[in-house]
């Protein structure tokens, strides 16, 4: 089993939907079939990162030709992860409390935003 | 050189940009020429908001645009350039430009290709994000959320617009504490992504923008309704836990929110931005802040 410092590979910080696809390829291309991943030098992660590498890593792990474990997750990324792991089914339902506000014309649109307070 | 009526001067509000992108945007429309010159001397500061929803603007409508009188302060950011290019420059030689601005209260504007394979955008925010830090000084808390949102929105531009180039610029009010940041392409447009959907049944800017804010991706999994939490996340730690101002304006359409106003605005036809700029504006004085606490 070989233990794979995930920072050596992508970076502190693990942004980017597609890195976790260069991330799945570096692994496949290592021929290891079992491999953990540590996470100890993992300084931040967007959710868009973990959502992908949830889907990627961890949701359907027999599409892979390999196994992962995680190992030292930090502990704001273990809750991104969790919250990830538990919305892959579930719409985010915003209720609408916005107003609308239709300029007929430029000068309009002008003179209101001119004295808008936001 | 345009005749232009008298601008506001007043960067208190966001929305003050959006005005007086307008009145810029207007003279260009009316002015008959190819070649448009803009003069910028009733402006104070550039905020990165008037400045990203210019180039955006600039950049799509046909038209050569030089803007003058804009004095030292002004030129420093690449306003003409249209954004400081990092993939003009040697890497060092990036790092090196951006170095020159450690002690002051602004970035320059940033331009970099923002396809989905280049790395510059990882670069570009990594290199954003440390200077405004340094700039500001502000503590790990609040920088941590900063990074996430320059992050989320970042990667909306390389998932959804399908542009060729992003845009970053962020300046500094160390008086009032707050930071404004904008981050824009001249991409397809919201309601150009919702239109790559098979069996999509947004028809306009207005609501386009106001699906993206509802948390509607136009890139759901069929199986797993997934996305949509980027900008929904954002807006709430840039709102609720910063004390912040959010706006976004895509073709024709605009957002503004913050914890007073929540406004969907729907700009006439000839008023278009072939593009999406977002724009946000936060306190950094806030010692409760944890981005964590804003994940769902």
């Amino acid at each position: 089993m070989r233990t794979i410092d995930i920072t050596q590979i992508l970076s502190p910080d693990l942004k980017s939907r597609a890195r976790v696809h260069d991330l799945r390829l570096f692994i496949e291309n290592s021929g290891d079939k079992n491999v953990v991943l540590d996470f100890s030098n993992v300084k931040f992660a967007t959710r868009s990162f973990m959502d992908e590498f949830y889907n990627v890593f961890v949701k359907e792990p027999v599409k892979n030709s390999f196994t992962v474990a995680l190992t030292n997750i930090p502990e704001d990324i273990n809750i991104m992860l969790e919250s990830v792991s538990k919305t892959q089914t579930k719409a985010k339902v915003i209720p609408s409390t916005s107003r609308t506000k239709v300029f007929s014309s430029v000068e309009e649109a002008i003179s209101f935003l001119s004295s808008f307070a936001l | 050189m345009l005749k232009r009526r008298p601008i506001s001067n007043n960067n208190e509000y966001l929305s003050n940009s959006i005005a007086q992108a307008l009145v810029f945007t207007s003279e260009i429309n009316r002015d008959s020429g190819k070649d448009v010159t803009l003069d910028l001397s009733d402006i104070g500061d550039i905020s990165p908001a008037l400045a990203l929803s210019l180039i955006v603007y600039c950049s799509k409508c046909g038209k050569k645009i030089q803007f003058v009188n804009s004095g030292n302060k002004r030129d420093c950011i690449f306003l003409n350039e249209q954004g400081l290019k990092p993939d003009n420059l040697r890497g060092s030689a990036f790092k090196a430009v951006l170095e020159g601005f450690a002690d002051k209260t602004f970035t320059p504007i940033i331009s970099f290709p923002a396809d989905f394979d280049s790395d510059y955008k990882d670069i570009v925010s990594s290199l954003v994000e440390d200077l405004v830090i340094r700039q500001s000084g502000i503590k790990t808390n609040v920088a941590t959320g900063i990074k996430y949102i320059i992050e989320e929105t970042l990667d909306n531009i390389t998932e959804h617009s399908r542009t060729d180039r992003g845009f970053i610029f962020a300046r500094t009010n160390p008086d009032k504490h707050y930071i404004d940041i904008s981050i824009a392409d001249r991409g397809i447009t919201l309601l150009g992504s919702y239109n790559t959907l098979p069996d999509n049944e947004i028809s306009d800017d207005l609501e386009a923008i106001k699906a993206a804010n509802r948390g509607i991706s136009s890139k759901n999994l069929p199986e797993a309704e997934n996305r949509g939490y980027g900008i929904y996340t954002s807006k709430k730690m840039i709102i609720d836990g910063l004390k912040g101002q959010y706006m976004m304006i895509s073709g024709n359409a605009c957002f503004m929110k913050d914890n007073q106003y929540d406004n969907f605005f729907s700009l006439p036809e000839d008023c278009r931005w072939e593009g999406t700029i977002v724009s946000f504006r936060f306190c950094y004085d806030v010692p409760d802040f944890n981005y964590i606490n804003f994940i769902e």
